[in-house]
Order: structure tokens, then C-alpha cells, then sequence
């Protein structure tokens, strides 16, 4: 018996464990879908009421003020210097083909075009989404959306719908902001670090950006506001219990913000150079 | 749908969390008027009884009427509109932090009412009245103030919009002898004054003996046999502590008796 025994429970024991790990797939699959489809009951709930009944001014200009207002300095300050950036990460290779005058066609457009938006949303998902989260998830935890509810008032309508509007209204300010002082970063790091002539330099850069450029960018930053002003909301009132919830929430709010900008912002530049080719056919020319 | 005397009436209760059953087969009815506590130790799912009441928690199985309509087959619109008919003092008080407690307490008023700012107002000082809190709290924060004055500020928001049902989630839970007293003595003025219903989620069995005029105790489903009935005591306080069954006098007295020992065994029957 002892033999059997020591024969058997090997194969148990790796039938388990595929048993286990095929369970363990099954459930991450279906949590995903399950929360996919909350997540679209959210947005859906979110914009219906948005559409029938817009929160008080009072509360949507306290949300701006706090979402909008508080981060120019931030989104100001990282695109100055990620203007900078790149005028000395590409100058080499510009430099070694007597192509430095171009440099600003290159930066602008990459602001105005990539790194204004995605650089406007991360800063909003890291310093606005992350706190949402918390702040709805703190209230979650100690009652106070029950309490909304409680009063026959709607937490989606009270608390996301002035969060929401305020990231879809003042992200676009927010990535001109950032475009303009990239650009201002950028030429100026140009001009009086790595003394190209001003001249060549301006007219390049007017020569290569269109107002195109600019839609383009602010078509972007407003999904990405509505994403982070989702997101984060979303995992606010999905909040679990106690300080180790909250400061879960706030991670997963924004690394979720973040995967998910990512994500669209390629699927949007497709989209949008396919937008761009149909009405331009003969498209863009950059040299 | 037969009319009855009940304002709230749960009929076979069951609420499950996934594969947690928190609630079996309850019933109760809670006459108009009556102030009804409801007992029993922590995790009990005495809180969940209430929000199911209010219907922030939809039932697995059963269902609760109000006013003998249920609740959980009402519209969006509906549940909201009934809400209003019902006051909720929650444990912690659940002040809504980023308000002063003036726009605490004027909420529910400017959520429903259409009145001018000035009636606003002055329903807002004749709650704080009633609970016997001066005006110069009104520009306070919630974070300054004290446990027992945020339940009496909670109070008064669940007061001014003249419910017809009170329900309190812990009410006296991590206050003072003195300060539980001014809540139960707050919430029997209240019960009188304005002609409410209340039901009380309490573990104080203090509070429960002054304020209440029936009891029900409900006790642990992990601490049951299958078919054993959650409700293990339904009574006038004098009753309960007459009571035989073992375990609600245990309760009562507040003896740990064998628990720990319970406890223990337990936890190495988890590690086995």
C-alpha cells in the first residue's frame, strides 16, 4: 500500500496544480470581463447623467479649481523641461547630418502632436486621478457615499459628474499649456545653449506644424481626460476597506489611467493620421 | 398585497456576499411608532439588516416592504423619492468631510426642497436645536468636531427633513457613559417629538433597555446549526433579561464564557 501510496500522490498533486492554475485563469478572466462591463455600466450611468442634470456651479468650479487650476504649475514646469529634453537628445544626430536648423520642426511637432497630451494626462492621472480615488474611496470607507444614497441623492451624479467634467473640460487647456512650454523650452534651450540661428530656426518650425497639429493633440487630451476622470472615479467607489484599500485604489487608479492612455493614444494617432491622409491624400512632409 | 400596520416588514430575508451567507430567513415587522433594537454580537449582519431596510443592499432572497411597497422592485426615481421618507444616523457619523456642518446639515433640504435659503435656515437652526448644539458649530468642519457631537450633527441632518423612520447604526458605539446617555436620551425625545418610527442597531445593551420597545437579538451564522433560526430572541426589553435561552443571556450579561476557547480551537481547525 505504501508503494501506491508514494506512486499516487506525485500525480495528484501536479493534477492539482494544473487543476488549480486553470481555475485560478478561468476566475482573472472572468473578474476582467465582470469588471469591464461594471466599468461600462459606470461610464454609461456617468454620461446619462450628465446629459439629464448638471451639477451645481459651486461644485463644478470647486472640482476646475482643483483639477484644472492646481496643476498648470506642474504641467508647466514638466513641459518646459521635456522641451529641453529633447532639443539635447536630438541635437547630435541633427548636428551630424547640418540638419540643426530643423530642430524646432522636430520638437514642436512632437510636442504638439505626442508629448504635450500624453505629458498633460499622466501628470493629471498622477497628481488629480490618484487623488480622486482616494478621497471617493475614503469616502466610500467611511460611509459617506451610503450617506448620499441614503439622502435619495445620487454619489455618481454628486461626485463623478463635476470629477469627470472638470478633467474632459480642462485637459485641453492643460496640454497647451504643456505644448506651449515645451516649445518655449525647446527654443530656447536652441537658441541660447546650442546657439542656432533664430532665423532658420523659427521659420523651420512655423514651416513643419499645422493647425492640424493642434487638433490632433487636443482630440487626444480629451479622451484621455475622460479616461482619467473614469478610471479614477471607478476605483474610488470600488474602493476596499480600510487604508490599504484607499492607497490601492489611488495606485491602481492611476497605473489603469496610464496602461489605458498608452493603449489609445496609439489607436487614436492611427485613427487620426488615417482622418488626416483621407482629407490630405498626399499627407505630410516633414523634410 | 395585503395593507398592514408595519411600516417596514421583512419577509425571509437571505443577503449572501458571493459564497458568505450573512442573513437567513429573517422576518420582522416593525408597527408605526414602535422603536425597535436590534441586537447581537459584531459581524451579526445587524448593518446589513438596516441597509437593506433602506435599500442600499439588495436582498439575495426575500424582501423588505415599506409602507407596504417593496423596495427592491422600486424604480431609480421611487427609491430615491423614499428615501427621503426615512433619516439615517450612521456609526461613524458619515459627515461629508469636505462640507462645513451647516451644508451637512442643509443637504438633504437643498437636494429635495424647493424652499427659499431663509425656511432652509431656519429648519437647519431648529435641528441643531433639537439636538442641543450651538450655532457656532454651523461653521465648523467635521474633522473639528467631537464623536458625540458628530452623531448629534448626523442627527440633525437625518432630522430636518422630518422622517418617518429613524435609523441609527450604532448610535452610542465609542462615546462616554454621559455622552451615550444625551444620544439615547436624544433619541427618545426624537421618537416622542416628531412621532417616528426607529429601528436601532446596537450592541448596548444600556441603550437598547432605555430607548427600545421591543428587541430582537440576531446571532452569528457561523455559530449556528443548519435550519437554526438567526433570530434567537423577539421581545419587550424587560423580557430579555428573563430570557432562557443561554445565549442571549450570555449576551446581555456580556460574559465571554467559553469563547475564547472556541475561538482558539477554531483557528487550529483553519490551520489543519
Amino acid at each position: 500500500m505504501a508503494s501506491v501510496d508514494y506512486e499516487i500522490a506525485p500525480r495528484r498533486g501536479l493534477l492539482e496544480a494544473v487543476y488549480h492554475s486553470i481555475a485560478d485563469l478561468g476566475a482573472a478572466v472572468l473578474n476582467t470581463f465582470e469588471t469591464l462591463g461594471d466599468m461600462t455600466l459606470f461610464a454609461w450611468r456617468t454620461l446619462v447623467w450628465m446629459c439629464t442634470r448638471l451639477p451645481r456651479r459651486e461644485t463644478l468650479y470647486s472640482s476646475m479649481y482643483q483639477i484644472g487650476v492646481l496643476s498648470l504649475p506642474v504641467v508647466a514646469l514638466t513641459g518646459t523641461f521635456i522641451g529641453m529634453v529633447l532639443a539635447v537628445q536630438s541635437y547630435t544626430q541633427f548636428r551630424a547630418f547640418g540638419l540643426e536648423t530643423q530642430l524646432g520642426g522636430v520638437i514642436n511637432k512632437s510636442m504638439f502632436r505626442e508629448l504635450g497630451p500624453v505629458l498633460a494626462a499622466t501628470m493629471l492621472a498622477g497628481r488629480v486621478g490618484s487623488a480622486m480615488a482616494a478621497e471617493l474611496g475614503t469616502m466610500r470607507v467611511t460611509e459617506q457615499i451610503d450617506a448620499l444614497s441614503s439622502m435619495g441623492a445620487n454619489p455618481i451624479q454628486h461626485l463623478v459628474v463635476p470629477r469627470f467634467l472638470s478633467c474632459l473640460l480642462l485637459i485641453p487647456s492643460l496640454t497647451i499649456m504643456a505644448v506651449f512650454m515645451g516649445v518655449v523650452g525647446g527654443t530656447g534651450y536652441c537658441i541660447f545653449v546650442l546657439d542656432i540661428d533664430i532665423q532658420h530656426y523659427t521659420s523651420n518650425a512655423n514651416d513643419f506644424v499645422e493647425n492640424w497639429d493642434l487638433f490632433y493633440g487636443i482630440v487626444k487630451s480629451v479622451f484621455f481626460g475622460a479616461t482619467i476622470g473614469l478610471v479614477s472615479c471607478y476605483r474610488g467607489f470600488h474602493c476596499k476597506p480600510g487604508a490599504e484599500g484607499v492607497g490601492s485604489a489611488a495606485t491602481t487608479a492611476f497605473v489603469q489611467s496610464f496602461v489605458v492612455i498608452i493603449v489609445l493614444d496609439l489607436f487614436l494617432s492611427i485613427f487620426l493620421d488615417t482622418i488626416y491622409l483621407a482629407i490630405w491624400p498626399e499627407g505630410p512632409s516633414l523634410f | 398585497m395585503v395593507a398592514s400596520n408595519s411600516i417596514i416588514d421583512v419577509c425571509n430575508l437571505h443577503i449572501r456576499f458571493g459564497q458568505q451567507e450573512v442573513l437567513r430567513d429573517i422576518s420582522i415587522q416593525v408597527p408605526r411608532g414602535q422603536t425597535l433594537a436590534i441586537i447581537g454580537e459584531s459581524g451579526c449582519g445587524k448593518t446589513v439588516l438596516l441597509k437593506t431596510i433602506i435599500g442600499l443592499i439588495r436582498p439575495s432572497q426575500g424582501h423588505v416592504d415599506f409602507d407596504n411597497r417593496r423596495v427592491d422592485r422600486l424604480s431609480e426615481k421611487d427609491l430615491a423619492h423614499q428615501r427621503t421618507r426615512f433619516g439615517f444616523v450612521f456609526q461613524n457619523s458619515a459627515l461629508f468631510d469636505s462640507m462645513t456642518v451647516a451644508e451637512n446639515i442643509l443637504f438633504p433640504l437643498r437636494q429635495h426642497r424647493a424652499e427659499q435659503q431663509a425656511e432652509h435656515d431656519q429648519q437647519m437652526h431648529a435641528g441643531l436645536a433639537e439636538v442641543g448644539l450651538p450655532p457656532s458649530v454651523l461653521g465648523k468642519r467635521p474633522a473639528e468636531l467631537s464623536g458625540g457631537m458628530r452623531k448629534r450633527v448626523g442627527l440633525a441632518r437625518a432630522l430636518v427633513m422630518h422622517p418617518e423612520v429613524l435609523l441609527y447604526d450604532e448610535p452610542t458605539t465609542g462615546l462616554d457613559p454621559i455622552v451615550s446617555d444625551v444620544i439615547n436620551e436624544l433619541m427618545i425625545r426624537t421618537s416622542e417629538n416628531y412621532e417616528v418610527t426607529s429601528v436601532i442597531v446596537t450592541h448596548d445593551m444600556k441603550s437598547a433597555r432605555k430607548v427600545a420597545d421591543r428587541v430582537v437579538m440576531l446571532y452569528p451564522l457561523s455559530r449556528l446549526e443548519p435550519g437554526e433560526p438567526q433570530i434567537i430572541f423577539d421581545g419587550s426589553p424587560a423580557e430579555i433579561d428573563a430570557a432562557t435561552d443561554s445565549r442571549v443571556s450570555q449576551f446581555v450579561r456580556g460574559e465571554a464564557g467559553d469563547r475564547l476557547m472556541e475561538m482558539r480551537e477554531s483557528r487550529a481547525v483553519g490551520h489543519a
